[in-house]
């Protein structure tokens, strides 16, 4: 299993982890926790307390919508969408830590995938 | 802690996050969804084989500081920015000047014409304000009572819109005041109303659309597209007695009967409409089909 990666660089790549997967599909928070952890093998994970106040600033900046549905079982579920603006901050967000890790690259030695 | 054998998550966190100082609604919004969340997480563990204890443990590792996470929401979620700013510098002043330049003609009793722009644009404003901030309405406004304002509000531009390209005297006069008139005569009015009845399939679509698009519940979506014939009922139920009274011709026609045709003509008719229009919208879309699969 990779190495859990800690809280606050993880919160750090917050926005770019999920901007990415909701512009794949709409996602509820209990669904995106669970994705990330699994695609990141358990480097990156967050809980309620990290991803919530994270989800609502993005929400807030109008990066994302949120809708409620609800399932067979009377499950609520609040979905999460990329809205247009969301969706355009993708491709500089990538290129930013693109830059990030050349930088880190060349000062400590770490290469990225 | 919650109660074991069912743990009541709502009550839950609705006591951790009381130094949440957001608008009731808001607030509230935020309880049911970390509330669904921890149901998720306790759920899913118990369904990886955890006992109850473990499962709940699990659950309870989500927040290990709830004062901080208070504090967290306060921050993402700033009082100061409740309206948005198109809100606060567009629809707001447009809407209270145009509602006063309507007011000042009304007194004034000029321009008629003018007026019913005027109240037209005021409506179609208001339902800009509130898309504009369809954020921050709680889920029933934006699911039901706002759907249901843009169905009406086509419905009323429509009629609105009739009644300056026609004679608005020949048209109340021989529908409005005389529904039974449409099965006999007056060709230009009874064409004006079956245009109109066809049209009502479309904002009956309008309204259940909207309201799907904001998560409303079939019954909502139903509301929405149908909210023209209950006004309908309403104002019909209300003034077609009253209007009858003034009327020579109603005097001529048993006042049951008068009620009835009008009923049938704007509200029971245009209801088969609306609901026609809103049928393709009232069953569930993808992405609640995703969700129940989930």
């Amino acid at each position: 299993m990779t190495k859990r990666i800690s809280s606050k660089i993880s919160r750090g790549s917050g926005e770019i982890a999920i901007l990415s997967l909701l512009a794949q599909q709409p996602l509820y928070g209990f669904e995106i926790a669970k994705q990330i952890a699994e695609r990141t093998h358990g480097a990156l994970t967050f809980t309620l307390a990290s991803l919530y106040p994270l989800l609502y600033e993005m929400e807030k900046r109008g990066w994302l919508e949120a809708r409620w549905e609800e399932n067979e079982a009377g499950r609520d579920r609040r979905y999460y969408r990329l809205t247009p603006t969301g969706r355009k901050q993708l491709a500089p967000l990538r290129q930013e830590w693109r830059s990030f890790f050349q930088a880190l690259d060349a000062l400590a030695g770490v290469s990225h995938a | 802690m919650p109660d074991r054998t069912k743990p009541d998550w709502k009550t839950f966190v609705s006591k951790r996050l009381s130094a949440v100082s957001l608008p009731e609604a808001e607030h509230n919004e935020i309880i049911r969804e970390l509330a669904a969340h921890l149901e998720e997480c306790y759920a899913h563990a118990r369904s990886q084989g955890h006992d109850d204890e473990e499962a709940l443990a699990v659950a309870l590792r989500e927040v290990a500081d709830w004062p901080a996470l208070a504090e967290d929401i306060n921050r993402a979620k700033p009082l100061e920015d409740e309206m948005n700013h198109r809100t606060k510098t567009v629809w707001l002043p447009g809407i209270a000047l145009l509602f006063a330049a309507g007011l000042v003609l009304v007194f004034l009793d000029r321009w008629p014409l003018l007026q019913r722009f005027i109240w037209i644009a005021c409506m179609a404003m208001l339902l800009g304000a509130g898309a504009s901030e369809a954020n921050r309405l709680n889920p029933r406004t934006k699911s039901l009572w706002l759907p249901g304002f843009a169905s009406m509000t086509a419905a009323a531009i429509f009629l609105f819109a009739a009644d300056i390209v026609s004679d608005p005297f020949l048209f109340f006069r021989q529908i409005s005041l005389h529904p039974q008139d449409l099965l006999m005569n007056s060709a230009s009015p009874r064409s004006f109303y079956f245009v109109w009845l066809l049209a009502q399939v479309l904002f009956g679509a309008l309204g259940a659309l909207f309201s799907r698009r904001a998560g409303g519940t079939r019954t909502a979506r139903i509301f929405a597209g149908a909210l023209p014939a209950i006004i309908f009922v309403g104002t019909y139920v209300s003034l077609t007695p009253i209007t009858s009274m003034f009327s020579g011709k109603a005097a001529t026609s048993p006042l049951p009967a008068y009620v009835a045709s009008a009923l049938f003509v704007w509200v029971a008719a245009p209801a088969v409409a609306l609901l026609l229009g809103a049928a393709p919208f009232i069953r569930e879309s993808d992405q609640n089909r995703i969700a129940q699969s989930c």
